[in-house]
C-alpha cells in the first residue's frame, strides 16, 4: 500500500497547553480519508503541520514520500490546501488570485488561464470572477480556496472543514469534484464536523481526541451497524444537558 | 448605554495596554502623560495670550484652536487605522442599540483619549486668563467642551466618510485627491500663518475676526466675545459651534446607515486581455515580462498600491506630498543633491520598509504555495522602486526647473536613485526583521519604535553615503562619484535582498505570524 501522508510521533504545545501528543496516523495513496474529533481536538494543528505552515515540536511527516519537515518548500508543491476559513488576498479578484497562485506555482500563463478558467466556471464562480474577494461570501471564498488548492493539480489535497458554509448545490459539485480529483489518483485528507458526509464520502476515518488518535478505521469498522455519528459520540464521550439547565429558555423573552 | 459603551471604551484600552506587554504599559502611561503636560502647556500659553486683551493674542489663541481642530480630522484622513482601541461601529450593529444610543457611547468613548483631554486642556486655559468675571469663566469651561465634542464629532465623521468613500472606486479617487489637497492646504496654511504672524500686526484684527467665524475659531471665540461685552456675538459662535456638531453627526449618522445598507460600492476590476498568456494580475505595463514567483509577487504588490488597498493608497499618495513639503523647506538652502535625498527618504522609506504589511492572511496562501520568499521578496522591493523612480525623476526635474538648479539635475537623479537604493536595502532587513499587519492600529503602536530606529539606520547609511560622496568628489568629478555611491547603493540592496529572502526561506514562521496576527 502505498502512503500519501505518514505521521509518525508527532507533537506539538502552544505554552501549556499540549495540543498534539504523539499521534501516528497512515493515509493511503488514493483514498478519500476523514479526520474527525470535537472542537479543540487538535485537527486544524494537525493539517497546519501536513500543510507546512506549523512547525511541530516532534515527530516526522511525509507527504507522498517526501518529508515535510525542517524544509517544508518541496511538500507544499505537491500537496493543495484549503483552510476553514481560505487565507485569500481580499483585494485582488477571483481571477488574480489563480493567477498569484498559478504563477508562484511555476505554472506557464496559458495553463494558469486555461484552467482558472475552467475552475471559475465549475465553481460558479464565473460572473464573479473579476469582484474582489473583500465582497464575496463565505461559501464564494471557500470555492475559491479550492480552485487555487487544485489549480496544479497536486497530489494530495488537504482540506479543513471544507463543506461549512456551502449551500446544497455547491455541497454536490465539491463532492463530485473531489471525486473526480480521487478517481485520477489524488488523494484526499478532510476535517468536518459533518459526520453524514463523512460516512458518505470517506474510505478510512480517524477519529482525534486531546491531540491524541484515539480511533481509526473504515467508516464500517468504527459505525458498525449504527451510524456514524453515533459511533463518534461514544468514542470521545457525549454530553447532555440536565432536565434543570437553561429552564429559562422555554419562556419567550420579555 | 452610553455609559457602557464608555466603559467598553475603557476595557479597549486596557486590553490593548496589556497586550503590549510592559512595553504597552510604559507606551500608554507615557501617551497620557505627554498629552496633560501638551494639554497644560496648551492651556497656559492659551491663558496667557486672552490675558493680553489684544487682537495678535486673540488671533494666536484661535489660530492655535484651528491648528488642534485640522489635527483632529487630518488623523483620520492620513492615518485611517488610527485608534485601534476604538469601539468598531460595525460590531455594534449586531446589539440592538438604536442610532443615537450608538453615537452618543461612541462619541463618550472618545472623549476618554489622551488626545481629547489634551485639546480639552488647552481649550479650557482661558478659564484662568485675567480679566474674566466668573459667568465668562463658567461660559470659557462649557465652550471648551463643546470644542472637545466639535473635535471629536468631526473627526469621527470624517473617519467614516473617509472609509465609505473608500468603499467604491469613485470614492477611493475622491478621497485620494480630496485628502491630497487638505494634505497641501494645511501646509499652505501653517506657511500663511508663520507669515502673519512674523509680520502681520495690524491685520491681526481681520485675522482674528475671519477665523473667528469657522467652527474652530468659534468656539475659542466665544469666551473672548464674553470678555468684551458682547454675549450676542458669543451666542452666534455658540450656534456655529453647535451646527457643525450636528451636522458632523449627521455624516457620521449617514455613513453608518449607508454600511447597514450594504451599499459599499462596486469594486469590479474588469480588463481586456488580449493574448492567451495575458493575466488579469500582471499589470499591463508588465506584460511580457517572464511569468514566475517575483513577477507574481511584483503584480500582486502594484495591484494593492494601485488602488486596492485602502493604506498603501495613503502611503502612495500622502508620503510624496509630505516629501514635497519637506523638499521644498530644504531647497532654498541646501544643494538639489541633498534637498532630493531627503525628499527621496521620505517617499521612500515608508514603501519599502515593511512590504509584507498590506498582505493580511493572504501571506499565508504565499508561504503555502511552497515558492521562494527570497523571489516574493524581490518581486515587492521591485514593485515599489518601480513607482519611486519615475516619481522621484519627475520631482528632481520638477525642483530643479522651480529653483533655478538646472545644472545640477544629473547629480541630484542619482543621488535620489541612490537614496531609493540604500531604503530599499534597508527594507529587505526590516520587512524581514520586523514585519507587521498595517492594518491593526496596535501593531503599528507597537513597532513604532523599532520603525524609529529603522529609520535612524536608514539616515546613518544616506549620512555615509553622503561623506562617501564627498570624499570621492576630491579625486573624481561629480558625476562619478555620485554613480559609484549608486552602484554601492544597488549592491547593498541586492545582497540585502538575496540574504534577508534567504532567511525568510528558512523560517518563515515569524513573518506569518507577524503578518496574519
Amino acid at each position: 500500500m502505498l502512503t500519501a501522508i505518514g505521521i509518525s510521533g508527532l507533537k506539538k504545545a502552544f505554552g501549556d497547553a499540549h495540543v498534539i501528543q504523539d499521534l501516528s496516523l497512515t493515509i493511503p495513496t488514493g483514498s478519500f480519508y476523514g479526520l474527525a474529533g470535537p472542537n479543540g481536538a487538535g485537527k486544524t494543528t494537525t493539517i497546519r503541520m501536513i500543510a507546512g505552515l506549523l512547525r511541530p515540536d516532534g515527530g516526522t511527516i511525509e507527504v507522498d514520500g517526501v518529508s515535510v519537515w525542517p524544509d517544508p518548500r518541496a511538500a507544499k508543491r505537491i500537496l493543495g490546501y484549503v483552510p476553514d476559513n481560505p487565507t485569500l488576498f481580499s483585494r485582488l479578484s477571483a481571477r488574480e488570485m489563480l493567477d498569484y497562485a498559478g504563477m508562484l506555482r511555476g505554472m506557464e500563463s496559458a495553463t494558469i488561464r486555461e484552467r482558472g478558467d475552467d475552475l471559475l466556471r465549475v465553481l460558479g464562480l464565473e460572473a464573479d470572477a473579476d469582484r474582489q474577494i473583500a465582497d464575496f461570501s463565505l461559501g464564494m471564498t471557500k470555492r475559491v480556496g479550492l480552485a487555487v488548492a487544485i489549480l496544479h493539480s497536486p497530489r494530495v489535497l488537504i482540506l479543513d472543514e471544507p463543506f461549512g458554509s456551502l449551500d446544497p448545490v455547491n455541497t454536490q459539485v465539491m463532492e463530485q469534484l473531489l471525486a473526480r480529483y480521487r478517481d485520477g489518483g489524488g488523494s484526499v485528507v478532510f476535517s468536518s464536523h459533518v459526520l453524514d458526509v463523512v460516512e458518505r464520502l470517506c474510505d478510512r476515518v480517524a477519529v482525534i481526541a486531546g491531540g491524541t488518535l484515539v480511533a481509526e478505521g473504515t467508516v464500517r469498522e468504527l459505525a458498525g451497524t449504527g451510524s456514524l455519528e453515533d459511533a463518534f459520540v461514544g468514542i470521545v464521550g457525549g454530553r447532555e444537558l440536565k432536565k434543570e439547565d437553561l429552564g429559562w429558555l422555554s419562556s419567550s423573552s420579555d | 448605554m452610553a455609559l457602557v459603551l464608555f466603559r467598553l471604551r475603557l476595557a479597549l484600552q486596557r486590553g490593548g495596554r496589556d497586550q503590549r506587554g510592559t512595553g504597552g504599559t510604559v507606551w500608554f502611561v507615557a501617551g497620557w502623560v505627554i498629552a496633560v503636560l501638551f494639554g497644560l502647556a496648551g492651556g497656559t500659553l492659551v491663558a496667557i495670550f486672552d490675558s493680553q486683551d489684544t487682537a495678535a493674542g486673540d488671533m494666536i489663541v484661535l489660530l492655535l484652536m484651528t491648528a488642534l481642530f485640522l489635527s483632529w480630522i487630518l488623523t483620520p484622513v492620513l492615518l485611517p487605522g488610527a485608534g485601534g482601541d476604538a469601539i468598531d461601529p460595525v460590531k455594534l450593529e449586531q446589539f440592538p442599540l438604536s442610532r443615537t444610543e450608538q453615537i452618543t457611547g461612541l462619541l463618550i468613548g472618545g472623549l476618554a483619549t489622551p488626545t481629547a483631554v489634551a485639546t480639552f486642556l488647552v481649550a479650557v486655559g482661558a478659564t484662568v486668563a485675567a480679566g474674566y468675571d466668573v459667568l465668562t469663566r463658567i461660559i470659557v469651561l462649557i465652550s471648551a467642551v463643546l470644542f472637545v465634542v466639535l473635535c471629536v464629532s468631526t473627526s469621527y465623521a470624517v473617519r467614516a466618510l473617509f472609509a465609505a468613500a473608500l468603499a467604491s472606486r469613485r470614492g477611493r479617487d475622491v478621497a485620494i485627491i480630496v485628502s491630497g489637497l487638505f494634505a497641501v492646504g494645511v501646509f499652505l496654511l501653517v506657511e500663511a500663518s508663520t507669515n502673519i504672524l512674523r509680520s502681520a500686526d495690524a491685520a491681526a484684527g481681520v485675522i482674528g475676526d475671519v477665523l473667528s467665524w469657522t467652527p474652530p475659531g468659534a468656539a475659542g471665540a466665544i469666551g473672548i466675545q464674553m470678555r468684551d461685552g458682547d454675549a450676542g456675538g458669543a451666542a452666534l459662535r455658540a450656534v456655529i459651534v453647535v451646527g457643525t456638531v450636528a451636522l458632523a453627526i449627521v455624516g457620521w449618522t449617514w455613513a453608518l446607515d449607508r454600511h447597514v445598507r450594504g451599499q459599499a460600492g462596486s469594486s469590479d476590476s474588469h480588463r481586456s486581455m488580449n493574448r492567451r498568456e495575458d493575466l488579469a494580475l500582471v499589470p499591463r505595463l508588465l506584460h511580457g515580462v517572464r511569468s514566475g514567483t517575483a513577477l507574481a509577487a511584483m503584480s500582486q504588490h502594484l495591484r494593492y498600491l494601485f488602488f486596492r488597498s485602502p493604506r498603501a493608497v495613503q502611503l502612495i499618495t500622502i508620503t510624496p506630498l509630505f516629501g514635497i513639503v519637506i523638499g521644498v523647506t530644504q531647497a532654498a538652502s541646501n544643494p538639489l543633491t541633498v534637498s532630493m535625498a531627503i525628499t527621496t527618504l521620505i517617499i521612500a522609506f515608508g514603501g519599502v520598509t515593511n512590504v509584507f504589511g498590506y498582505d493580511g492572511v493572504g501571506i499565508e496562501a504565499t508561504v503555502q504555495s511552497g515558492a521562494r520568499l527570497q523571489q516574493v521578496l524581490a518581486g515587492k522591493i521591485v514593485a515599489v522602486v518601480l513607482f519611486l523612480v519615475p516619481l522621484t525623476t519627475g520631482i528632481t526635474i520638477a525642483f530643479a526647473l522651480v529653483f533655478h538648479h538646472v545644472d545640477e539635475v544629473f547629480v541630484a537623479l542619482i543621488a535620489s536613485y541612490s537614496t531609493i537604493a540604500i531604503v530599499a536595502a534597508v527594507g529587505a532587513w526590516s520587512s524581514v526583521r520586523s514585519p507587521f499587519n498595517v492594518s491593526s492600529a496596535s501593531n503599528r503602536a507597537a513597532q513604532l519604535p523599532r520603525i524609529l530606529a529603522t529609520l535612524g539606520v536608514a539616515l546613518a547609511l544616506l549620512i555615509l553615503g553622503g561623506i562617501a560622496w564627498a570624499a570621492l568628489t576630491v579625486i573624481v568629478p561629480s558625476s562619478i562619484a555620485a554613480l559609484t555611491v549608486l552602484l554601492i547603493g544597488i549592491v547593498m540592496a541586492v545582497l540585502s535582498v538575496r540574504g534577508y529572502g534567504r532567511r525568510l526561506d528558512r523560517s518563515p514562521d515569524a513573518l506569518l505570524e507577524a503578518v496574519t496576527g
